[in-house]
């Protein structure tokens, strides 16, 4: 009987582990990030305003689900020396996506660092949580992104990218 | 500092044992709601199994049942504080139903949330009415939201269901919920019923429908 309990825990936490975060066997969507220009803000507050192109590069329709406000929250960074900015929100609800063969989006991200890091210059990946839109999950999104954030083997990464300095920084007083 | 240990200790001391039902429904007006409870197990911010006890609000008289599917704060990282509602509606005498929302931050001045640019004045989108219908086919109205902003930021939102009978939409029932934060804990208000709503929600209430009735 401890051994039907025990094979069947076992069964049960494999299907669970793929069930939500287990992108890495659809390599259907492509994460690119440009850079767009850095602000330096009094208090050597650095912003650097890059957009996430988010790509389906199969030949069918895909769907995944993001939080309609905080986008944001669907992304993360490999270098803990930035984070991203975090934007006031009204209707802040999951929010389906669907993506045609090929079509590609873009998402505005602000990442924050202060100028000591951005100076000596760093390197970094951005990751996207891709939630299935059919998936049933009985919590509420954030929460299921948060958990898929700490499998990041799971997720789908930019390329590595030196932080773009930028022509000349725009001083914002 | 910020840390999520710590706001999930001063948060199970402040709303340990979960939920206590006579400080998050308050019965007003011509008590119209009748109220009941429904366990369910979530993990908490600290991935602890706990049970929660969700309030069912039972609209008698329109034969309409609210149910608080969740209603909890969490830290979002970041110096930020956020919180978890979301709204189920079961009930056959209306065929659709939806929502207008406003919301006051910090005690300012009413907007209509989702801006009536989005999607004049409804708080779901064809779209989001679609997906909610196939994620919860047993509710026959839902809604969520997940506000989030820096400590130091109160929410207070007003909330009216409107549903649709004989082809024109009007107002159901309205509820205010929120969340204030203070000292890097965030703490959920009570959900009332709002029987004196405020004139700019009772104005994006009367212009949604008028919207949609056209």
């Amino acid at each position: 009987m401890k051994n039907l309990l025990f094979f069947s825990m076992i069964f049960i936490n494999s299907f669970s582990n793929i069930s939500k975060c287990d992108f890495n066997k659809l390599p259907i969507l492509s994460l690119n990030i440009v850079q767009k220009g850095s602000y330096i803000f009094p208090g050597e507050i650095n912003c650097i305003l890059v957009e996430a192109h988010l790509k389906n590069t199969s030949d069918s329709t895909i769907g995944f689900l993001v939080l309609s406000c905080s986008l944001y929250d669907s992304f993360v960074l490999d270098n803990d020396n930035f984070h991203i900015l975090h934007n006031e929100c009204s209707r802040n609800t999951s929010y389906p996506i669907k993506l045609e063969p090929h079509q590609e989006i873009s998402i505005p991200l602000i990442l924050q660092t202060n100028n000591s890091v951005l100076i000596s210059s760093n390197t970094l990946k951005i990751g996207f949580i891709f939630i299935k839109d059919d998936i049933k999950i009985n919590e509420p999104l954030l929460e299921t992104i948060n958990k898929c954030k700490l499998e990041s083997d799971k997720l789908v990464w930019s390329k590595s990218f030196s932080v773009y300095h930028g022509s000349e920084p725009i001083l914002l007083k | 500092m910020f840390s999520h240990k710590e706001f999930a200790d001063a948060w199970q001391e402040r709303f340990d044992p979960y939920y206590e039902m006579s400080t998050i429904c308050q019965e007003s007006g011509g008590s119209t709601y009748q109220q009941k409870t429904v366990p369910i197990r979530l993990k908490d911010i600290n991935g602890k199994l706990v049970t929660f006890l969700i309030p069912a609000l039972e609209f008698s008289n329109a034969k309409i049942q609210l149910i608080l599917h969740d209603y909890r704060p969490f830290a979002a990282g970041y110096q930020q504080v956020g919180m978890y509602f979301a709204l189920g509606v079961k009930g056959s005498y209306y065929s659709e139903y939806n929502f207008v929302q406003t919301v006051s931050i910090n005690n300012g001045k009413p907007s209509c949330d989702p801006p009536v640019s989005v999607n004049d004045g409804f708080y779901n989108d064809k779209y989001l009415t679609e997906y909610w219908h196939k994620k919860f086919p047993n509710y026959d109205g839902y809604m969520e939201d997940t506000p989030q902003a820096g400590i130091g930021f109160d929410k207070f939102y007003e909330l009216t269901l409107v549903g649709k009978v004989g082809g024109k939409w009007e107002a159901v029932t309205t509820l205010t919920w929120g969340y204030t934060s203070v000292n890097d804990v965030s703490s959920v208000l009570p959900i009332t019923q709002d029987i004196n709503p405020s004139p700019t929600h009772i104005k994006d209430v009367n212009d949604a429908l008028n919207f949609y009735n056209q």
